[in-house]
């Protein structure tokens, strides 16, 4: 188990890295290297690191162990295939951790980073709607139950593509150089990872590959169903190139924007829903 | 019952009353006990602000007795959010889900800042309203099937009226900060980071736990 | 903390991760409990190693506040 929790920190890096190469080529640049973020995350645990004057130290600390944390636990629900609720808690329970980041060093830079983080909780509403849907869908929240469903009934995504669309936006929202990345847009610094430096950044990038990973595979598993583990891997890197694309030819919207345009598409979902819950009987 | 969450793990008899824990709900648990301890063992932040119009800047502090009521309502909306996550009954939900309110209203308002002060007293309005359809909701499930225990009204040959659940989740929402107020910078020029966190965690969490009761019962 | 610690923490770590490891595929014990200690284990084992190895030196100032 913990090897797959290795491999998963190590892969999550690399589909970063490939977010950040796919975007460059877009842009008619060259691109740092695939392997940029494993190489970034290894540069910074071994710079000098120290916690800084005006921080509260415990909480600075405590939440890039948590953040590690809670992405492992996230890793291990999807593995197991146990209730997806638990994977959406830890998702917008994500955002307690990223304001938690902003707010504990004291800078202003990491605060505004917190509490863009927090109002930008709106991106996590269409993933309740797609949570409804596929409970009224499939009749169960529980991972395993619901790829035993797709065994039957052949993939979500083609039988109900605008969940799948939600799920992909909401999972826009959390890449970095996105439309919705308001959170650590240029700014504001590095948004709340401002303060967390050397060491303590180290630990937040091995979260963001955990992340990174959990997301995509949790958008194969939801919607694509049962697969072999290295096609489940192939499919995740297409889905991150879609999702570098999107990434590369939107500007980043103002926050209000973001917010405005993540309430419209859960509007939409609503909607979308309502008229299921009206056919199905 | 449908174990949207997975499989429980404990139940706690009280009559018809079932107190449970399903992985999910044990999850919400787990993580609020998390945050509260390190209200208890954290020292606020002192936060960095410039001096407007100037290049100069200085730290906020947090006096004593404002740090002790700020830790006391911090770890008051810890134990009560644990309670919401904990509980099996839909009316001792409500009851938690209001103290969330109250705490998190208490949280913002020790600060010596008028318009900290403004934003606290505009939550609290809203916290106050968002108890009438918070309680109205848990009425009419009780009116209409008879029983308030999440267990029993999972088991279905209930008929939970569609505007019980939507009112519940509506006063969830208002009792929540998170949702209506972070948007005001008003509420973030309070220092004291660990307290502040409380109130964005406690209504994330309020709010997890009724999306799992909605789709239950 | 000393830094003379890092290494005992790196150390009660990684083996709280292996004997779990092992007892899971021994089947000593449940999946559950092997997965409780990989998830407290793991980010005690990241910031131990890094803190470990990272180089010394630096002082606590205040945080940037422009340029």
């Amino acid at each position: 188990m913990i090897e797959y929790l290795v491999f998963a920190a190590v892969f999550g890096l690399l589909l970063l890295g490939l977010h950040r190469k796919v975007i460059a080529r877009i842009q008619t640049r060259p691109g740092p290297p695939i392997w940029q973020e494993i190489l970034h995350a290894l540069k910074f645990s071994f710079k000098s690191t120290w916690v800084p004057r005006t921080a509260s130290a415990t909480l600075y600390v405590g939440i890039v162990l948590i953040g590690i944390g809670i992405w492992s636990a996230a890793f291990f629900v999807v593995f197991a295939g146990e209730s997806i609720l638990i994977l959406f808690a830890i998702y917008m329970l994500h955002k307690v951790v990223e304001h938690g980041f902003g707010l504990s060093s004291g800078s202003p830079y990491g605060k505004f980073g917190g509490v863009r983080s927090v109002i930008s909780a709106a991106s996590e509403i269409p993933l309740f709607v797609t949570i409804a849907a596929i409970y009224l869908l499939t009749g169960s929240l529980i991972l395993r139950d619901i790829t035993a469903y797709q065994g039957v009934h052949g993939p979500l995504l083609f039988i109900a593509p605008p969940f799948a669309i939600a799920m992909f936006l909401v999972i826009l929202s959390k890449m970095p150089y996105g439309p919705f990345s308001i959170v650590e847009s240029k700014e504001l610094v590095s948004g709340y990872k401002t303060e967390h430096f050397g060491v303590w950044r180290a630990g937040l990038a091995v979260t963001e590959g955990l992340k990174t990973f959990v997301l995509l595979y949790a958008f194969v598993a939801i919607f694509i169903g049962a697969v072999p583990f290295w096609a489940a891997l192939v499919i995740m890197t297409v889905v991150l190139i879609s999702l570098s694309f999107v990434c590369a030819i939107t500007p980043m919207l103002s926050p209000y924007d973001s917010v405005t345009i993540q309430g419209l598409i859960t509007g939409l979902m609503l909607v979308y829903t309502g008229y299921l819950w009206w056919v199905i009987p | 019952m449908s174990d949207i969450g997975g499989v429980d793990l404990f139940v706690l008899e009280f009559g018809d009353i079932l107190h449970y824990f399903t992985p999910y709900s044990l999850t919400l648990f787990i993580f609020a006990l998390i945050f509260t301890v390190l209200v208890i063992v954290a020292r606020p932040e002192r936060q960095l602000d410039i001096v407007f119009g100037g290049d100069a800047y200085y730290a906020k502090k947090t006096p004593i007795s404002e740090r002790q009521f700020r830790r006391f309502m911090a770890i008051a909306c810890g134990l009560a959010s644990m309670g919401a996550m904990a509980s099996g009954d839909i009316f001792n939900y409500t009851l938690f889900v209001s103290m969330v309110g109250i705490t998190n209203v208490g949280i913002v308002a020790a600060v010596k800042s008028r318009h900290v002060l403004n934003a606290a007293y505009e939550y609290g309005i809203v916290a106050m309203v968002g108890t009438l359809p918070l309680f109205g909701g848990a009425a009419l499930i009780l009116g209409t099937t008879g029983t308030l225990s999440i267990p029993a009204l999972a088991t279905g040959g209930y008929a939970v009226p569609l505007v019980a659940k939507i009112l519940l989740a509506l006063g969830v929402t208002g009792e929540g900060m998170a949702p209506f107020y972070a948007a005001k910078a008003e509420m973030f020029r309070a220092p004291g980071a660990p307290y502040v966190i409380m109130c964005s965690l406690s209504s994330l969490l309020i709010f997890l736990r009724v999306v799992e009761i909605v789709i239950t019962i | 903390m000393k830094k003379k610690t890092f290494p005992y923490g790196f150390a009660v770590s990684a083996i709280a991760i292996i004997v779990a490891w092992a007892a899971l595929a021994a089947a000593l014990i449940p999946l559950w409990a092997a997965v409780t200690i990989f998830v407290i284990a793991f980010p005690l084992l990241v910031l131990f190693l890094t803190l470990w190895w990272r180089a010394p030196g630096g002082e606590e100032d205040i945080p940037f506040i422009g340029y």
